[in-house]
């Protein structure tokens, strides 16, 4: 059974054209209009129909087949966007609920009410299938068989991003730091707004319900630095993140296949990739919903250079992780406990920040392993108050081992994947490429780790097992076809762990799986240049000279820039990493 | 220098005085219009000044089969002496090889090379033709071109591709600008606007690549691909090494639902063949700079009419010094469009390929005897 099928043919990028000509016409129309509610109401009109487009694909079409009442025609995750209204309702009326409330109890069951609503939608999208699968895989072991049908179910794009976001207006009610907000359109244009809705960051209610009260004013718009801060994010995006990305997907499609060196340079390029791909969003996120006089909260704080494990986490992602602090970690009790009661504390907040990621068991441990260098880093911290020279002595490698940690863990967050094996069919463990190659087909296609044939033209890497695998669109069969050329079944599986240690391995012991290394030693001078870069910048030598220059001088350079930037992108768009959680 | 420290310290530029003049967002309305027309065209010129400095440095980025071909006609290209030219029924349908031996067969020796790609139609096949002949010094006997209309789409999933771009210079650019006003060309604005509104819509997509074109679109990505991971393989070394021939994609025939619905439109074709179409003036100019271009380099322009079913045959208007080969007609060459020779509707098998080509090769020999063309 569906319920819910494939997500959306076209979700709009920030690096497309399209995007820019969707923006003008934002853009121009609200800051033409004269009051701050016409303004509100034409960018609630504008996310939702942005957000809508994500599912529905052109809303022309889309609406003419409506109009037509030709019902099968409709992409069949159309309705998702209406979860997002589901939020947003209830929310509202559970903000009004805790505040009408006087005993605690109702207001505790007004918040219970929105927790179990919010966290029930994402828990059933985004661990259905996880739960479905380790389900099967108990019976397997006890050797039953499961008799009920699976339902496909899919991942709403942002869904848990705007979850979270709508959960922290009921907490931040709840613990009586913000009034409920009486205004349903402020609140609908907050859990809506466009350039934060499908990937964060993630805005507290306390930090944006303020800004819907005033008309915002153009003069308090930084033009300039926006335009930089877009531009910088389209170059961390696709000149950058993406062109990291070939090194990675080739290693990561087959490891065993590569040496030691090629893991450290892939694990790298990875950490490179993911760095410069979510914060390149970011960045965008944040100077697009500025061009609008919204302020949205900083993302990302140089976290490759942090000295601890706290420290990164106080850097990376940081609309999340004080997310998760505050809502989650304090929630637990904090640290006013036991020693054991905060670490315990500490572990549940990071697995289930892992397990935000993505329903897998490979998140888990990721989550789980910057649970125990917080808990470790915990315990050094006190150990070193009392030994001050070994804290100094530590103080050069606190940066490189805390980076290495931090690569360590991406190995198993990127070995997300599935891989193809020759065997029976199955449909376990194939959300991700079902969603990647008929979700996305149009852009994507260069995503799939495995060679496919798309308009007679074979696209995509050669894993070992799989010579080309086929996907017939309109019967939505996928065949393969072996190493041999012969025909073969294929099965579709996640290989996570298997993955995982295979990298490790080559790693931290060094071990060659195989002489060939997955690209030349160039990749080294590149990775130099980016950190020497990162550095600069963190330093903020590279911050604000262009604030100094004159106006047309500051409009010819960037102009110049965008040309460079086009030459230098990569040509095909990739979707960003973060639109999959 | 203490000046400049100064200025970064000051408080951010705010609105789109930011652009113009950082710290004052003062001045009277028309000061700051002016000021921001200035920051745009400094903006455009920036841009401009990048791209053309690109443009005369660099290259084109070109998809791997085109670039393939060229550099292989580069360094080989001056033994061939027949070119052809076109889709994919001409790259998967022309087998020089065969060509060649059903020539020699014949008593004519050619050496002909396949320059098609699939999808390739006007204008992009204009711009392969001008690199391919650019610094070409020994004469060419036949120009052989598939005959199709200047097509002014673009495939949704080419968009922004190497494919899509590498063509889009400034003369295709305006032929395309031409095409979109082809319709109605005496009446008025407004009228030929909405005669023409199809194709307008469509053009400013071709801007685009133009500009894409312009700052070379992912070469920079592309270099260093090659400086990271070496020298791509070219798949398309096979193609070249096959003088640019490529055997059909994989199902040899057609089946079921495809079969039926092929056998009704062929038993209907049968009935009423396809109706002749000069189509637009600017296709028809593309055709004639195409026999300007032939008899530049001493060729005879040949059109070749593919085989396949279609309701209009796009025919060229002026024939005179043009050699046009028609296979539209399914009565004429029934083996062409028999079902067991085609791989899909629109195109033939291996076996029908082979047809084909031999039956090109029978009539321009035939022709070249009868001294209809000219031969070198």
């Amino acid at each position: 059974m569906t319920l819910a099928a494939v997500a959306p043919a076209h979700p709009i990028l920030f690096v497309e054209l399209r995007f820019l000509w969707i923006f003008a016409l934002i853009f121009c129309v609200y800051w033409a209009l004269g009051t701050n509610t016409a303004r509100k109401v034409w960018l609630l009109v504008c996310s939702h129909v942005f957000y809508g487009c994500f599912f529905i694909g052109n809303p022309f079409g889309f609406f003419g087949n409506v109009a037509a009442g030709k019902w099968a025609e409709l992409p069949t995750g159309w309705w998702f966007p209406a979860l997002l209204w589901l939020s947003t309702v209830m929310d509202y009326f559970v903000g009004l609920g805790i505040e009408a409330a006087v005993e605690e109890k109702k207001r505790r069951l007004w918040v219970a009410g929105s927790l179990i609503v919010n966290l029930g939608v994402l828990g059933f999208f985004k661990y259905y299938g996880f739960f479905d699968q380790n389900v099967r895989a108990v019976f397997d072991w006890l050797g039953l068989t499961p008799n009920w049908e699976p339902l496909k179910v899919f991942l709403p794009y942002g869904i848990s991003f705007y979850t979270f976001q709508s959960l922290s207006y009921s907490l931040e009610v709840y613990r009586r730091k913000l009034p409920a907000e009486r205004s349903f359109l402020n609140l609908a244009f907050f859990v809506a707004f466009f350039p934060q809705v499908v990937a964060g960051p993630i805005v507290r209610a306390m930090t944006f319900l303020p800004q819907t009260l005033e008309k915002r004013s153009w003069w308090s718009v930084d033009v300039r630095g926006c335009l930089v801060l877009f531009f910088i994010g389209f170059v961390k995006k696709t000149c950058v993140g993406d062109a990291l990305s070939q090194v990675a997907d080739l290693y990561f499609a087959a490891p065993e296949n590569y040496s030691a060196a090629s893991a450290w340079a892939a694990s790298l390029c990875y950490a490179g990739q993911i760095y410069c791909d979510f914060s390149g969003y970011s960045d965008m996120a944040v100077a697009v919903s500025r061009l609008l006089g919204y302020e949205l909260c900083d993302n990302f704080a140089f976290p490759y250079l942090s000295a601890s494990i706290t420290e990164f986490w106080r850097r990376w992602h940081i609309s999340l992780s004080s997310w998760l602090r505050d809502y989650l970690y304090i929630s637990l009790g904090g640290n006013r406990g036991s020693k054991l009661f905060t670490y315990r504390n500490l572990m549940l907040t990071m697995v289930l920040g892992g397990l935000w990621h993505g329903a897998s068991w490979t998140f888990v441990v990721w989550g789980a392993m910057h649970g125990i260098a917080l808990v470790v880093h915990r315990e050094w911290s006190r150990f070193t108050e009392s030994a001050a020279g070994v804290k100094k002595a530590m103080t050069v490698l606190a940066v490189p081992l805390t980076f290495f940690w931090v690569l360590l863990t991406w190995v198993p967050f990127r070995a997300n994947d599935i891989y193809i094996d020759r065997a029976n069919p199955t449909e376990s463990g194939v959300k991700r490429l079902v969603r990647t190659a008929a979700g996305f087909q149009d852009i994507k296609e260069h995503e799939l780790l495995y060679p496919f044939e798309k308009n007679g033209e074979i696209k995509g890497q050669a894993p070992a097992s799989v010579r080309l695998l086929r996907h017939d669109a309109k019967a939505g069969v996928w065949s393969g076809e072996g190493a041999d050329g012969k025909p073969a079944t294929i099965r579709l599986h996640q290989r996570g762990f298997e993955l995982t240690a295979k990298v490790w391995q080559s790693m931290v012991f060094l071990k060659d799986h195989a002489k060939k290394n997955v690209c030349g030693s160039a990749i080294w001078g590149i990775l130099a240049c980016l950190v020497f870069v990162h550095w600069l910048n963190s330093r903020r030598l590279l911050a604000h000279w262009w604030r100094a220059v004159p106006g047309w001088l500051f409009s010819m350079l960037l102009g110049g820039g965008w040309a460079l930037a086009l030459a230098m992108k990569v040509v095909t768009y990739k979707q960003f990493i973060y639109f999959q959680f | 220098m203490d000046r400049l420290r100064a200025r970064q310290t000051e408080i951010p530029a705010r609105g789109l005085e930011g652009l113009l003049a950082p710290g004052r967002g003062t001045g009277s309305l028309p000061a700051r219009r002016g000021r921001q027309i200035l920051n745009f065209a400094a903006f455009v010129a920036g841009f401009g000044l990048v791209a053309v400095a690109l443009t005369a440095g660099i290259p084109p980025v070109r998809p791997q089969i085109i670039a393939a071909k060229l550099e292989w006609l580069a360094a080989h290209g001056e033994q061939c002496d027949t070119f052809f030219i076109g889709s994919s029924r001409v790259h998967r349908q022309i087998i020089p090889a065969l060509f060649d031996a059903e020539m020699e067969r014949l008593g004519v020796t050619t050496h002909s090379f396949n320059l098609s790609a699939d999808g390739m139609r006007p204008p992009e096949d204009e711009l392969v033709l001008e690199r391919a002949f650019a610094s070409r010094k020994n004469p060419v006997r036949l120009l052989v071109v598939e005959c199709n209309p200047i097509d002014s789409g673009l495939a949704e999933e080419d968009k922004g591709t190497a494919r899509a771009v590498y063509w889009h210079d400034t003369a295709r650019l305006m032929r395309l600008w031409r095409k979109c006003w082809s319709e109605a060309p005496s009446k008025s604005l407004g009228s030929r606007v909405s005669r023409n509104w199809k194709l307008l819509r469509q053009f400013p997509s071709h801007a685009q690549h133009w500009i894409w074109n312009g700052v070379r679109l992912g070469l920079g990505n592309d270099l260093l691909s090659q400086w990271v991971f070496g020298p791509t393989p070219r798949d398309d070394a096979r193609e070249v090494g096959a003088n640019g021939y490529r055997p059909p994609k994989s199902g040899e025939q057609m089946t079921g639902r495809v079969l039926r619905s092929y056998e009704k439109q062929l038993a209907a074709a049968l009935k009423m063949p396809g109706l002749p179409e000069a189509g637009d003036a600017e296709s028809q100019a593309a055709l004639a700079w195409k026999k300007t271009l032939a008899q530049r380099h001493g060729a005879q322009l040949v059109l070749l009419s593919s085989p396949f079913l279609r309701p209009e045959i796009f025919l060229p208007r002026d024939r005179e010094g043009i050699t046009f080969l028609d296979y539209s007609d399914p009565a004429r060459y029934p083996s062409l469009y028999a079902p067991e020779n085609r791989r899909d509707p629109g195109h033939l098998n291996v076996r029908g390929s082979e047809i084909y080509t031999r039956l090109v090769a029978r009539q321009l020999a035939a022709e070249l005897k009868s001294q209809t063309l000219t031969p070198r």
